[in-house]
C-alpha cells in the first residue's frame, strides 16, 4: 500500500532532544569561559561577560547552571574530558608500548593545541578551584593521565616504580601548561618525540639498570626495584 | 607570617582577614597593622618572600667545592624537602596557595623560585651530555616533582617529604645523565635519607 504522505514527516522543524540542546549550550558557555579566562584570568569570568560572549540570555544561563562558579567548574571538567578523551582514544590503539606511549603523548599535545583556551582553563586556571576530596583539582587530570601511562608502560617494571607515572604525567602536563601560558611559538606536537624519549628512558634501559644493581639484601625495593627503600607506601594508598 | 600561612592552608585566602591572623598569632590587631600596613596581602607576600629566602639560602649552602655539580643538586633537593617537612604551613603556602588564589605579587615570588630551581637543573645540564633540550627537561622535572609535593601536602604528609628524595633525584637526573649514573646518584640519595636531617641554617627566618 502506498502512503499518501500525510504521516511521513511531522510538520515544522525537527526538534533535537532537550538534553542534547542543553549540552550544546553548556559547551558554548564553557568555550566563552575559556576565552575570557585566557584573555583576563579567572577574575574576568563573570556571569555577565559569559552570557554576552556566549550570546545567551541570562535566564538561559541560569537554567543551565546554578551560577558563575558552577559554570566555571563545568567548563574545567569539559576541557579535561576533551583531553582525556583524546588520551584514552590514542592509548587504546594496539601497538608496542613505545608506539602507544608516543601516540598518547602526541594525542595530549594535539588536543591541547586544538583547543588551547579550554586546555589552559582546565590545566592552568583550574588551580583556583578548591581541592576535591583533599586532592588539588588540577591533580585530577594528572592522575587520570598517570593511570593511562601506568597501563601503557611495561608492567613488570612499573610495579616497582614509585610515582614514576605520576611524575611523568605531571611533568608533561606542566610543559603543556607552560606552552599554553606563554603561547609558545613552537609547534607543541614537535615535543612529542622528546617527551616520549624522556618518559621511556628508564624502561628502555631496564637491563643495564639491573646489571648495575649491587646486591644488598634486606632492603625493600624502591624506585625501579633498586636498593634504596621506597617511600613506604603502595601506590594505592597515595 | 606563620599564622597567615597556617590560616591560608586551613581556610583559604579569601576566608581570612587581618583580625583572624592577629588572633592566631596572639597579637593585638594593631600590631599586625603596624608591621603590614597594607593588611593580609602584604603579610602573605612577606611570608612568601621569607620562604623563598630560606629556599635560596639552603640551596646555595648545598653547593660546595668538594661536591660534584649533581651531588650539590641532591643536597639542594634534600634541603628543600627537609625545609618543607619542618614548616608544613609555609610549604603549603609556597607550593599550593601561591599557585591558586594568591594575589599577583605572591605568584610572582613563586615564579622567581621556580626559575631559580630551573636554572639549578640547567646548570647541571651543562655538566652532562644529555641530548634533551634543557628547558623542556628541567621544566618537566620541576613540574613533575612539584605536583607530587603538592599532592603530599594536600594529603597532610608534609613530614614524609624527605623520603621522596631518592625518587626525585632519579627523576631529576635521568633526562640529563641517563640510567646508570642516575641510579648511582639515587642510591647516594637513599643513604642521605637515612642520615639525620641536616642543619638548614643558623638563623632560620621561618621559626
Amino acid at each position: 500500500m502506498v502512503s499518501d504522505g500525510s504521516e511521513s514527516w511531522p510538520s515544522g522543524r525537527p526538534r533535537l532532544p532537550r538534553g542534547f540542546v542543553d549540552d550544546f549550550k553548556r559547551q558554548r558557555c564553557a568555550a566563552a569561559i575559556a576565552d575570557l579566562a585566557h584573555e583576563g584570568g579567572t577574575q574576568a569570568v563573570t556571569t555577565a561577560r559569559v552570557t554576552a560572549r556566549a550570546k545567551m540570555a541570562k535566564a538561559t544561563f541560569y537554567d543551565l547552571f546554578d551560577g558563575r562558579d558552577t559554570a566555571f567548574r563545568y567548563a574545567c571538567d569539559y576541557g579535561r574530558e576533551l583531553l582525556l578523551e583524546a588520551l584514552h582514544g590514542a592509548a587504546e590503539v594496539p601497538g608496542t608500548w613505545e608506539e602507544r606511549l608516543g601516540r598518547t603523548i602526541g594525542a595530549l599535545l594535539d588536543a591541547a593545541a586544538e583547543n588551547p583556551n579550554l586546555a589552559e582553563l582546565c590545566i592552568v586556571h583550574s588551580k583556583s578551584l578548591e581541592p576535591e576530596h583533599g586532592k588539588p583539582y588540577d591533580g585530577i587530570l594528572t592522575d587520570a593521565f598517570a593511570e593511562v601511562l601506568t597501563e601503557i608502560l611495561p608492567a613488570d617494571l612499573e610495579e616497582r616504580v614509585f610515582s614514576f607515572s605520576e611524575l611523568a604525567a605531571a611533568a608533561i602536563v606542566s610543559i603543556v601548561a607552560r606552552w599554553l601560558i606563554t603561547e609558545g611559538n613552537e609547534d607543541l606536537s614537535e615535543l612529542r618525540g622528546e617527551l616520549t624519549a624522556i618518559v621511556s628512558m628508564p624502561y628502555r634501559r631496564e637491563h643495564s639498570a639491573r646489571a648495575a644493581r649491587p646486591e644488598r639484601p634486606g632492603m625493600s625495593p624502591g624506585l625501579l626495584g633498586q636498593d634504596w627503600p621506597g617511600p613506604g607506601r603502595s601506590r594505592s594508598s597515595t | 607570617m606563620g599564622a597567615a600561612a597556617e590560616l591560608s592552608a586551613e581556610l583559604g585566602y579569601s576566608e581570612i582577614d587581618e583580625a583572624l591572623i592577629a588572633r592566631r598569632a596572639g597579637l593585638p590587631p594593631e600590631t599586625l597593622w603596624n608591621h603590614f600596613s597594607a593588611g593580609k596581602e602584604e603579610c602573605m607576600v612577606a611570608a612568601e618572600n621569607a620562604i623563598l629566602l630560606e629556599v635560596v639560602t639552603v640551596v646555595s649552602r648545598s653547593y660546595s667545592a668538594d661536591r660534584s655539580e649533581w651531588e650539590s643538586v641532591i643536597y639542594g633537593v634534600r634541603a628543600i624537602l627537609e625545609l618543607m617537612a619542618a614548616n608544613p604551613a609555609f610549604a603549603y603556602l609556597g607550593y599550593v596557595f601561591s599557585r591558586q588564589m594568591a594575589p599577583g605579587p605572591v605568584r610572582e615570588i613563586y615564579e622567581t623560585g621556580h626559575r631559580m630551581l630551573e636554572a639549578m637543573l640547567q646548570r647541571g645540564w651543562e655538566y652532562s651530555s644529555s641530548p634533551h633540550h634543557p628547558t623542556v627537561a628541567a621544566l618537566g622535572v620541576l613540574g613533575g616533582t612539584q605536583a607530587i609535593i603538592r599532592r603530599e601536602l594536600a594529603a597532610g604528609r608534609a613530614t614524609e617529604l624527605p623520603r621522596l628524595l631518592p625518587d626525585f633525584v632519579y627523576a631529576a637526573t635521568v633526562p640529563f645523565l641517563g640510567q646508570p649514573e642516575s641510579l648511582r646518584l639515587a642510591r647516594e640519595a637513599a643513604d642521605l635519607v637515612q642520615e639525620p636531617p641536616g642543619r638548614l641554617r643558623d638563623d632560620p627566618v621561618l621559626e
